[in-house]
């Protein structure tokens, strides 16, 4: 017969321990639960020059909207306007090292009355990731200029493209963007929008975004990856792929100019030749636009950006490498400025200010289109000038 | 994988709280009927439920009839349904289109029109537990009478999809037991093994694909010593991935009290080949054992016939892992290794015994000789056959030419 002691062990051992053991879950859980959210509300990075390889997608890590967030906004000072750069990998700085960025440049020529800050992707398009950043912020009524470069004619969709899309669904679930009912409309008429490139929904991301909300499990990792140790395995981190990411130095090197002309000539002059769309040759041999496709550009660059916000919005479309333009016939040429002064007209047409830099020498870009050292200091001055344009017309206009 | 969806997480949450909190045990079944169902629709779509529920239904009715003729017609049923959606592809293109292109062409355009784009979810899988329930049944086993019970036995979430595959006479009493009543150390232990799951899936095995597929594309431009440690982490990445995904199933099953079958057992700590089956897979490799060499036999009819039998087996169990030439080498591969390992000390005679006498005084060289033997294997398993064996010469060559 079982004495009471030996009935209480058991009881013990089956009830007890487990529930332990259950409790510590819980409590476990709960606590990861509130450090995400306490991360979430601070800046992560430290020294932040620019979005580099190794704490970007290109090495699997994904800046969370709320890293992007505070990071923008710790560079938010009294009496200052802050610029927002956003756009693609010609204005993330590929083919300038961190010494020599472009946008830190453009700070120095800027001066003290402006903060800039370089939150552009490689890969990015004109209105994703930095845009929604600018749009998250204008909530609070901070004095922000945007700046992103555009690439030909591609804005790209309003909800995001395929690597970044997540970070439109990451603000959006979160309530950091706020109601656009062109976007909205927009992305209801397309559902396509709601699939990925494997034509499947996009439920999965939606589910974790929703969960992130509340979980704020994404920040805690990239506290963990970024802080103490990465967990994934990438081929650009390869051996090191433990080490955490703080510990990694913003590396992108200047590139031989003549070497990558010499070795991806015919990459670069079929990069230009696609982006030199959508006008195509007519019977008659002329070069006539093709409607489906400026209608695209101009509905898109009207559900892309809210209204009130483009007047604070550059878009700087930079031109391609002289020895590239040189290289395309005739008529690819004519179809390259036909491309570039009918997207600036439609930028412009939707109320957004713009600038075109194309009086860029050979020596000034690292490939086709990359702008090396030189030519981002160009590009910076003109960019400069261009947003100190926008803010005195601005102050004129409020102070009549 | 699908246990590491945000649906999946989301879903399993309120299903576990409310099948903890349900009291009855009819209750319970009832609760987790709902979830595997909603479950197997969630990942399989409307249509990919169809053929578990026509098979299950015809399964459940002939084994209730006792019927061996009826028993039979449902386990060739359920075998011509496996070839159907899995192998009908493989037939056109590999064997037919082998023999005549066009032909094999115009089948293939025949299939493409009636089958679906993708096998239905989990078809290996069920159809090998209808086939073991009813071949127990024909030789005299107890057929499960209870709906709920067989249709649990059917659908059960947690081995769905990957396994381990369940035996009837196992499942059944572990799940009328489970229902009674919730056992907290068994939810707890559980748990752990849902955890250790998910670590060595994502942590271990999610990095080392990552790693292995980038090598594999320069296989021939990495050093000799890489080339190897390659071949390690490929044997590691299959074997994290896979336990790892065991241990999820097995452990979902645990937090509801249910037991099921280990699938995994130190396999690379295997002293030969036959060892190393015995603690690989374990819930296919017993399930090809008794459904497939035992009934073709075994090793009662000499050696000529065992040989034949385990290397039927063997490909048998190659091609369960795909229609493709190279699962069905990866599984003669095995069969002849498990043939020689059992019978060179008879066939080398005075020779063999010494040899197998050294080895069983040194245990490490036999150890290595196995793993050695397994991790050559996965060449054959992973890639095509001409590109595995151009791997498997670049492991002896120093360079990029062969």
């Amino acid at each position: 017969m079982k004495t009471n002691l030996q009935t209480l062990k058991d009881w013990t051992r089956e009830h007890l321990e487990a529930k332990f053991v259950m409790l510590g879950v819980i409590v476990g859980f709960s606590l990861c639960v509130a450090l995400g959210h306490y991360f979430a509300s601070k800046n992560l990075y430290a020294n932040f020059h620019r979005l580099h390889p190794y704490i970007s997608m290109d090495t699997q890590f994904l800046p969370t909207f709320s890293n992007l967030y505070e990071l923008v906004k710790s560079k938010i000072e009294p009496g200052k306007t802050l610029v927002i750069v956003g756009g693609d990998s010609v204005f993330n700085g590929q083919g300038q090292t961190v010494d020599k960025l472009w946008s830190d440049q453009l700070q120095r020529d800027l001066g003290d009355k402006y903060s800039v800050i370089n939150i552009s992707f490689r890969g990015g398009r004109v209105f994703e990731g930095a845009y929604w950043i600018f749009e998250a912020l204008s909530k609070e009524k901070h004095d922000v200029i945007f700046v992103a470069n555009a690439f030909g004619a591609v804005i790209g969709i309003p909800c995001g493209n395929t690597p970044y899309r997540y970070m439109y669904w990451d603000g959006y679930y979160k309530g950091f963007l706020r109601d656009f009912q062109a976007r909205k409309d927009f992305i209801d008429i397309n559902p396509d929008l709601l699939k990925d490139q494997f034509d499947k929904p996009l439920d999965e991301l939606f589910l974790c975004m929703q969960l992130d909300k509340y979980l704020r499990f994404r920040d805690l990792w990239n506290v963990v990856s970024y802080r103490l140790f990465a967990s994934i395995w990438t081929d650009g981190t390869s051996k090191d792929f433990l080490r955490p990411r703080i510990l990694y130095e913003d590396r992108i090197p200047v590139s031989d100019t003549g070497k990558a002309r010499d070795s991806d000539q015919s990459i670069w002059l079929n990069t230009v030749r696609k982006y030199s769309l959508p006008y195509f040759q007519n019977v008659n041999g002329k070069l006539v636009p093709n409607h489906q496709g400026w209608r695209e550009f101009d509905l898109l660059g009207d559900c892309a950006v809210i209204p009130e916000l483009r007047p604070n919005t550059l878009v700087v479309s930079v031109g391609i490498c002289p020895f590239y333009y040189n290289m395309l016939s005739p008529q690819e040429q004519e179809r390259h400025n036909l491309m570039i002064s009918r997207s600036v007209s439609g930028y412009d047409k939707n109320g957004y200010k713009t600038l075109v830099i194309d009086k860029l020498a050979t020596d000034d870009f690292i490939d086709g289109v990359h702008l090396s050292p030189a030519g981002g200091n160009k590009v910076a001055s003109q960019v400069a000038a261009k947003i100190r344009e926008i803010k005195e017309k601005q102050q004129n206009q409020s102070q009549q | 994988m699908i246990f590491n969806t945000y649906w999946f997480f989301i879903a399993l949450l309120p299903f576990l709280l409310i099948y903890w909190a349900v009291p009855s045990s009819i209750g319970r079944m009832v609760t987790l009927l709902i979830f595997c169902a909603i479950f197997h629709t969630h990942f399989a779509g409307a249509a990919g439920v169809k053929p578990i529920i026509v098979l299950a239904l015809i399964s459940y009715g002939c084994a209730l009839s006792r019927n061996k003729h009826l028993i039979a017609l449902a386990i060739t049923v359920c075998v011509l349904a496996l070839c159907f959606y899995k192998y009908l592809f493989f037939i056109s293109d590999e064997l037919i289109g082998a023999l005549n292109p066009e032909l094999g062409k115009s089948f293939k355009l025949i299939f493409s029109s009636v089958l679906p784009a993708a096998p239905p979810l989990a078809i290996s899988f069920f159809t090998f537990e209808f086939v073991h329930y009813l071949y127990e049944v024909r030789k005299g086993g107890e057929p499960i009478k209870n709906p709920l019970h067989f249709a649990l036995f059917s659908v059960f979430f947690p081995s769905l999809v990957a396994g381990p595959i369940k035996r009837y006479t196992q499942f059944i009493p572990s799940l009328e037991e489970a229902v009674k009543k919730i056992n907290w150390r068994m939810v707890t232990l559980g748990l752990v093994l849902v955890c250790v799951g998910f670590f060595k899936k994502l942590c271990l095995a999610d990095n080392l694909t990552s790693c292995t597929e980038y090598f594999a594309n320069k296989f021939e431009l990495i050093t000799l010593e890489e080339r190897w440690l390659y071949l390690v982490a490929l044997s590691f990445r299959i074997y994290l991935d896979f336990s790892g995904y065991s241990d999820i199933a097995i452990g979902l099953a645990r937090m509801m009290g249910i037991t099921l079958p280990t699938n995994f057992n130190w396999p690379y700590l295997a002293l030969n080949i036959r060892d190393f089956w015995h603690r690989w897979h374990i819930s296919l490799s017993t399930w090809i054992r008794d459904y497939v060499y035992i009934p073709l036999g075994g090793n009662r009819h000499g050696m000529l016939r065992t040989a034949f039998n385990g290397a039927f087996a063997f490909a048998l169990c190659g091609l369960w892992h795909g229609a493709h030439w190279n699962y069905i080498a990866w599984g003669l591969y095995h069969g002849i290794g498990i043939s020689l390992c059992l019978a060179y000390p008879k066939m080398l005679g005075s020779f063999g015994i010494k040899i197998q006498t050294f080895l069983a005084k040194y245990w490490f060289i036999k150890w290595f000789m196995t793993y050695l033997f397994v991790v050559f294997g996965w060449l054959l398993f992973f890639f095509p056959l001409p590109e595995a064996m151009e791997k498997f010469q670049l492991l002896f060559t120093t360079g990029s030419e062969l």
